[in-house]
């Protein structure tokens, strides 16, 4: 990678991971999965379901809390406190400056991932230890790939920020925009999948149909990321999944960055 | 020419009411290699617009800006360059040591350079002993300092400061001065903006007055020098007969709310305090301290403004 980018990414990462915010959301996370701990004796079936369900759910929600808060925040405090103009006065083009800003959120969102996976294996494995008889169907490989989806969700996740920071001028906005996106990109597909089956008997305008098709294809299939109840009941996902899913990110993350840079590199920076 | 700007003009729309504010008008300028150039004009004047579109964060509306014989939105235009925003900000929790790096690294300086180009500038910034503090437990100054040594740390070839001396103690004034007079000496290139008009005046080959986004005068430092034989007179109200006098001799005069100064050349001071005492008005002082640039800055002010 570009020198110049490289150097862009490391200093985003170094202001994100000594971000206090940071390690409220790990704490947090850690909390969750501490009580997973507990609450899963409390099961008297299915105990490797439990433990695996809220301990994905614990980095899913810490990874997404991460990007609510502080990647919005990484990006709206170079605009709003004009950190931007001493970064733009280095040689930085302004393509280059979102691509130096994405590799950092995306390096933050990976720290976070991987302590949190980390913190998660030991959890379910002081389980398992505890009611090995529970996890005879449960699979490692499963889980890891589950927490990698999520991954990817998170890298989508943190070009849309970098996409809506570039078209408004608040952060509040771009947060509402980033949740409003995360939520339909969860439910678009079964809203799609919904409408099909139920074509028949549902009228549905031409309009609203054109929306839910644009909507289909312009907001990301976040769902696609959600293997929490594969990992669960210990089903690995094949290798060509996994290689769709990460074209997928790549390309949408791509895209949505490409159009960033086309606002971004026609807006004043007053 | 280093950098050249040509009739750029820039207005601004406000976001709700759509109303058209002239930040620019008509602006050119051209400044040599070796040269430090200083812009003084009242808050508003436009100064910092200049500056943000030769830097390429915003357009004008018309004419043409050339940083280093490119344009503006080419990145490559300020690998020579440095520049301090007005009220720098920068990343909360790095240290002086890595914000530099980052700057240097980005500029495309080589990486075995880095360190003791770092070293020297902390060293000259009386900011070693702060250099792994976190820029956010830094005081205004600290940060200015910081600013400071983040554009000049690569060693660019054209150096542009907005308000370099905003928030710094005497002590670093001086030092903001010194890296100026450093600079020139070793040939480099600058553009600044202040209103510390003192040092604008020690520190500049040539100055420029704006004034409601216009540049009204371009002073070179021998047309500061001819006035240095000015003497000021302070007196207690004005009078018409002065007004004309003054006015018919090139005499400068400012109305102040508790006094009117007068402003001429020493050989007509006889004929100034004659005129003062003909016209009963009070001497309250006389004395040939002249910041000429001063009395320059608000006369060309004051025409601007009527």
């Amino acid at each position: 990678m570009n020198r110049r980018i490289w150097s862009l990414a490391v200093i985003t990462f170094k202001e994100g991971i000594r971000d206090r915010t940071l390690y409220g959301i790990g704490l947090f996370a850690l909390m969750i999965m501490g009580l997973s701990l507990v609450v899963t004796g409390f099961f008297l079936r299915e105990l490797h379901k439990v433990t695996v369900d809220i301990n994905i759910s614990a980095i899913t929600f810490g990874g997404l809390l991460m990007i609510f808060s502080l990647s919005v925040n990484l990006m709206s405090k170079d605009l709003d406190k004009r950190t931007i103009y001493s970064v733009l006065s280095k040689p930085f083009s302004r393509t280059q400056y979102l691509i130096g800003k994405f590799f950092g959120l995306v390096l933050l969102s990976l720290a976070a991932v991987c302590m949190l996976t980390l913190i998660s294996t030991l959890t379910i494995w002081a389980v398992k230890s505890q009611y090995p008889i529970y996890f005879k169907e449960f699979v490692w490989l499963a889980v890891f790939q589950a927490v990698f989806a999520e991954f990817l969700m998170f890298i989508v996740l943190n070009a849309v920020v970098i996409f809506f920071s570039t078209v408004t001028t608040s952060s509040f906005l771009t947060l509402l925009f980033t949740i409003s996106t995360y939520i339909v990109g969860q439910t678009v597909e079964e809203v799609v999948q919904f409408i099909q089956r139920q074509a028949p008997e549902i009228q549905l305008t031409t309009a609203v149909q054109t929306v839910i098709k644009i909507t289909q294809y312009v907001v990301p299939n976040l769902s696609v990321y959600d293997l929490k109840v594969r990992a669960a009941h210990g089903l690995s996902i094949s290798c060509s999944y996994l290689l769709s899913i990460t074209c997928y990110s790549l390309i949408y993350s791509a895209v949505i960055l490409l159009f960033a840079s086309i606002v971004f590199s026609r807006r004043e920076l007053t | 020419m280093y950098l050249s700007i040509k009739d750029i003009s820039k207005t601004f729309t406000t976001s709700f009411t759509r109303k058209k504010v002239l930040a620019v008008k008509d602006f050119s300028l051209s400044i040599d290699q070796g040269e430090i150039f200083g812009i003084v004009g009242p808050n508003g004047a436009g100064k910092s617009t200049v500056l943000k579109m030769l830097m390429g964060f915003i357009r004008p509306d018309r004419g043409k800006i050339s940083l280093l014989g490119k344009h503006p939105g080419d990145p490559n235009s300020r690998k020579h360059v440095g520049y301090l925003p007005e009220n720098p900000y920068f990343y909360d929790h790095l240290c002086a040591t890595e914000l530099l790096r980052f700057s240097a690294l980005a500029s495309g300086m080589p990486p075995h350079k880095v360190k003791s180009q770092i070293d020297r500038l902390l060293k000259l910034a009386e900011l070693e002993s702060a250099k792994k503090r976190r820029l956010r437990s830094y005081s205004k100054g600290m940060i200015q300092r910081a600013g400071i040594c983040f554009a000049l740390v690569h060693d660019p070839d054209v150096v542009v400061l907005d308000e370099p001396m905003s928030g710094l103690d005497p002590l670093g004034q001086k030092m903001v001065v010194d890296l100026i007079l450093d600079l020139k000496k070793r040939g480099k290139t600058a553009l600044f903006c202040s209103h510390i008009l003192s040092d604008v005046e020690r520190i500049c080959d040539r100055t420029g007055v704006m004034v409601q986004g216009r540049l009204r005068k371009v002073l070179q430092k021998s047309d500061l020098l001819d006035q240095e034989n000015s003497v000021r007179i302070i007196v207690d109200r004005q009078t018409p007969e002065l007004e004309r006098k003054c006015r018919e001799s090139d005499w400068a005069i400012f109305t102040e709310s508790t006094h009117v100064t007068i402003t001429c050349p020493g050989e007509h001071l006889s004929e100034a305090l004659t005129l003062c005492g003909r016209e009963e008005v009070k001497i309250i002082s006389v004395d040939n301290t002249v910041n000429t640039l001063e009395q320059i800055f608000l006369k060309t002010v004051k025409e601007a403004e009527s």
